[in-house]
């Protein structure tokens, strides 16, 4: 039975039931990847996989459920299953289901340059990339790990109420990690590319930019215990970022996951400095689409404009709550996402940023950022990588140390903003970002 | 489960380039999970997992294939595929399955699956209420139960023919208090590879307890001092040997000379009184197996004695680069990742030293009594981690409680400061540990110790 005719008997079982509210996820992925070590290919690792997600909305409540497998005969149980999930609900927020009505945008999302990258001979470009960063730096004592990756995964939406959309995304990667030595102590630095760029398809550029990281990280010194102001690298800023975009949930503010409040929109919350956009319709962004998770259009919108809040990511049962309209940043559970999420870049370059810093330390790397952050308390403690700053140039490379403080001042404690915006492979970017009173400890 | 004669045509279809080595991992796995916010139920899942993983090695090479087509056509198609990567003569080889029989150690009293969702819900309704009547600062308490129950086949080329059912129960409880001025939160999980009788079990009063006195002790936490000092851990801090040695002696890094403790086979890497130990087989602990996901019985591994490197964790895979064999420590997420070796239950056995002279010994320091997560790079040994629950120690007594405390070191240093170890080792923990296959269940266990120095983060 093909994947069409189950979903059909899924419908049917649903209509049988007599549910008025269900809803289909099916979603189709495949991805492939390579690996090389010591010039030898040593992984080719790929995979096919579909997964069905039967929603139902039964007196308001949401039931769930998703298999990956696909048996006529399991159909009446997942359909009951989804239904039983929706009759133990108590919860008092209603849940919608959207009609598809409403303006999608026209988007272009992410995909790498095609022909380009069906010619390229991947094996080879994982050997080069190899042999060239060990050949760049005598330093460099191990490549640890050259990888190519590509997927390609379709997504089909459909529901009793009319909607029917889908979509299809693309990943491709080629990722170098290696450590390099001065004898006595390690580093490591990892670079990626996304091959939607012509330069990306430099093996030798992506390793120069591996090897640069790693070997600048040798003959670290230890950094004064101090309070002092930092410039966090734009990539590690945007990664600080990630672990901290659940606050401006409304569903996690709406169960008190969050300081900010639903009525903080309207409130001064960040430094004038700070600008922060979700773009759902960003070109070739890696999140880009014209429809969240509900299925409801996606919207372009500044979530803090110079330090004010403007929006929060309302999903359709939040918004509903809150009597205001759904951001489109529903997804499809009691949840929300972002979806191109940016630091608005400012107007001064990294070398001028560094300037205005003139003493201070130089963050180009976080460690733990998934257990170290508290979005309740906003307390954060992390480990850090990076270098000392002395009259606004980047200087000796420091020991691994401690930054902590509190999220939602650091938001306010933006000092400036230079222009240097990127997304590394993923939805979320930021360009370098100058922060004061941030507590670094180390020996 | 798959059919005998179809697994064979499967190994034998992916053999047919000149492999040396097949394998078919096959998984059917239900997880439930039921939570409970403010009260009220808020959602109820019900999810099945299901697939197969084809692998093919050849030398140092391997090739892997998940899917879940589960069709004979399926199944040849991607057997077939992990195949191409390998471009040589086909050896004939002969399979005769010899099915592995074994007795669990652990075993399911109340099957999870049998316990209706009603009965899960008046578990979490109790324990929901115990938790409100703790404390008038609460904002909201959240109480979830899950329950994963995985039948897995692993089959090879060498007759390997292994069925294993595991099933995982956790409670977990998080309360989040506000006192006008500050919001905290804090959050426990206890899980067990038992069935619905892990809940059943649990003390929920002092569940209760334990997660709300935690949040609200907050209230009173003044800011982590900062810098290097010494410090002592109770022996619920067992996360600490996870990532500061446990990654770095997995063979995922160690075969490839990626690993600080790479080729350090019988050197000393830590204090005389540092004993650790790796083990899969602790009857229902949350990161046991009867057998990894390769198939091989898992055992009780022995990493470190007395300070010296004396085992490393490995698999099949990686055991070839070392030349090593397979300890039962080769794990996956699921069908969809390769195997490769990972930590299950991993603890230091107790030592000689009273806790309480421990503590008392310290002039001015950090008890630290809870860890949140950490992580590690293997190849430079420098790791971090959060700390959850810490006091200062002044004059040898336990003061005040801090916040915003965080670890970090090098595991070379650390392993080498730590000068006393407490009489008091235990296994605990319901941990996720995420690395290269994805992420598993795992304990950590340790007796109280002393580390002569190491640095804290804080905000002080």
């Amino acid at each position: 039975m093909s994947i069409e005719q189950f979903i059909e008997k899924v419908v049917a079982n649903c209509e049988q039931r007599g549910l008025k509210k269900y809803q289909i996820t099916y979603r189709e992925s495949e991805s492939d990847s390579l690996s090389v070590f010591e010039q030898e290919v040593s992984e080719n690792e790929s995979s096919d996989n579909l997964t069905l997600q039967i929603s139902v909305i039964v007196n308001g409540k949401l039931g769930k459920m998703t298999t990956e497998k696909f048996v006529e005969e399991d159909i009446h149980m997942l359909v009951k299953q989804a239904v039983m999930n929706a009759e133990i609900v108590e919860n008092e927020d209603e849940v919608f289901f959207h009609d598809g009505s409403g303006d999608y945008a026209k988007v272009k999302p992410y995909a790498p340059l095609m022909d380009k990258l069906e010619k390229l001979d991947k094996v080879a470009f994982l050997k080069e990339l190899e042999a060239k960063a060990y050949a760049l730096d005598k330093r460099v004592n191990k490549v640890v790990a050259t990888q190519y990756g590509f997927s390609r995964g379709k997504l089909i939406m459909r529901n009793s109420l009319g909607l029917n959309l889908s979509k299809e995304e693309f990943g491709a990667y080629a990722y170098v990690y290696l450590s390099a030595t001065d004898g006595k102590l390690n580093k490591t630095a990892s670079e990626v590319v996304s091959f939607d760029k012509e330069s990306d398809f430099n093996a030798e550029s992506l390793a120069k930019k591996a090897v640069e990281k790693a070997v600048a990280k040798l003959g670290s010194v230890e950094v004064k215990s101090q309070k002092t102001r930092v410039v966090f690298e734009n990539v590690t800023f945007a990664n600080l970022l990630s672990s901290i975009l659940g606050i401006f949930s409304a569903y996690e503010i709406d169960k008190g996951y969050s300081k900010l409040k639903i009525n903080s929109i309207g409130k001064k919350i960040a430094s004038e400095k700070f600008t922060l956009i979700d773009n759902p319709h960003l070109e070739k962004g890696f999140a880009t689409a014209s429809f969240d998770g509900d299925g409801f259009p996606t919207q372009n919108k500044k979530i803090v404009e110079k330090g004010v809040l403007q929006h929060l990511f309302f999903n359709l049962s939040m918004a509903h709550k809150y009597s205001t309209k759904s951001t489109g940043n529903g997804t499809g559970g009691l949840g929300t996402k972002p979806f191109n999420l940016y630091v608005e870049k400012g107007n001064i370059t990294k070398v001028e940023l560094l300037k205005v810093l003139d003493s201070g330390i130089y963050i180009d790397r976080l460690n733990g950022i998934h257990a170290g952050v508290d979005l309740v308390s906003g307390d954060f403690s992390l480990g850090a990588e990076g270098f000392v700053v002395e009259k606004g140039m980047i200087s000796n490379p420091v020991n691994q140390f401690t930054i902590s403080g509190n999220l939602y001042c650091l938001l306010e404690d933006v000092e400036e903003v230079a222009d240097d915006l990127e997304f590394k492979s993923r939805s979320i970017g930021s360009p370098s970002v100058l922060v004061k009173n941030v507590t670094i400890a180390s020996s | 489960m798959l059919d005998k004669i179809l697994v064979l045509d499967v190994l034998d279809e992916a053999l047919k380039t000149g492999g040396e080595f097949a394998e078919v991992f096959f998984e059917d796995k239900i997880t439930n999970s039921l939570l409970m916010g403010n009260h009220k139920i808020e959602s109820s899942a019900f999810d099945i997992t299901c697939g197969v993983g084809i692998r093919v090695t050849k030398g140092f090479f391997y090739a892997y294939v998940s899917t879940n087509d589960l069709t004979r056509d399926g199944l040849l198609k991607a057997a077939h595929k992990a195949a191409q990567a390998i471009k040589s003569e086909k050896r004939n080889v002969q399979i005769n399955f010899v099915e592995e029989k074994f007795k669990t150690v652990h075993p399911v009293l109340l099957n999870p699956l049998d316990v209706s969702k009603q009965e899960k819900k008046e578990y979490l309704s109790v324990l929901s209420q115990k938790a409100y009547a703790k404390s008038d600062k609460i904002k909201r308490i959240e109480a979830s139960v899950l329950d994963k129950t995985q039948k897995v086949l692993i089959a090879n080329s060498e007759g390997l023919w292994v069925e294993d059912k595991r099933t995982y129960t956790a409670l977990s409880l998080s309360a989040t208090v506000d006192n006008g001025q500050e919001v905290y939160e804090d959050f426990s999980r206890k899980g067990a590879m038992k069935g619905f009788e892990q809940v059943k079990n649990i003390d929920l009063e002092a569940f209760a307890e334990e997660v709300v006195s935690g949040a609200v002790e907050q209230f009173s936490a003044v800011n982590c001092p900062a810098g290097k000092m010494p410090v002592v851990i109770s022996n619920n801090g067992g996360v600490l040997f996870h990532e500061a040695c446990g990654h770095s002696l997995e063979a995922t890094s160690v075969a490839i000379g990626a690993s600080v403790f790479a080729g350090k086979k019988g050197q000393k890497i830590a204090s005389d009184k540092v004993t650790l130990v790796d083990d899969g087989t602790i009857p229902s602990a949350w990161g046991s197996l009867n057998v990894d996901d390769e198939g091989v019985k898992t055992r009780r591994n022995t990493l470190i004695k007395d300070g010296e490197l004396v085992g490393y964790l490995v698999d099949r895979f990686n055991g070839q680069r070392m030349n090593e064999q397979p300890t039962g420590s080769s794990r996956r997420q699921d069908y969809t990742f390769a195997p490769t070796s990972r930590m299950n239950n991993t603890y230091v056995l107790s030592g000689t030293s009273d806790p309480q002279e421990i503590v008392a010994s310290v002039k001015k320091g950090l008890y630290i009594t809870k860890f949140g997560g950490g992580s590690v790079q293997p190849a430079t040994g420098d790791f971090n981690f959060t700390v959850y629950k810490a006091y200062v120690i002044e004059n040898g007594k336990v003061g005040k409680p801090v916040k915003g405390a965080k670890l970090i070191g090098n595991s070379a240093d650390v392993l080498m400061n730590i000068d006393m170890v407490g009489n008091d080792e235990k296994v605990s923990g319901t941990g996720m540990c995420g690395s290269a296959s994805g992420s598993v269940p795992v304990c950590h266990g340790m007796p109280t110790l002393h580390i002569s120095s190491i640095t804290v983060g804080g905000q002080k």
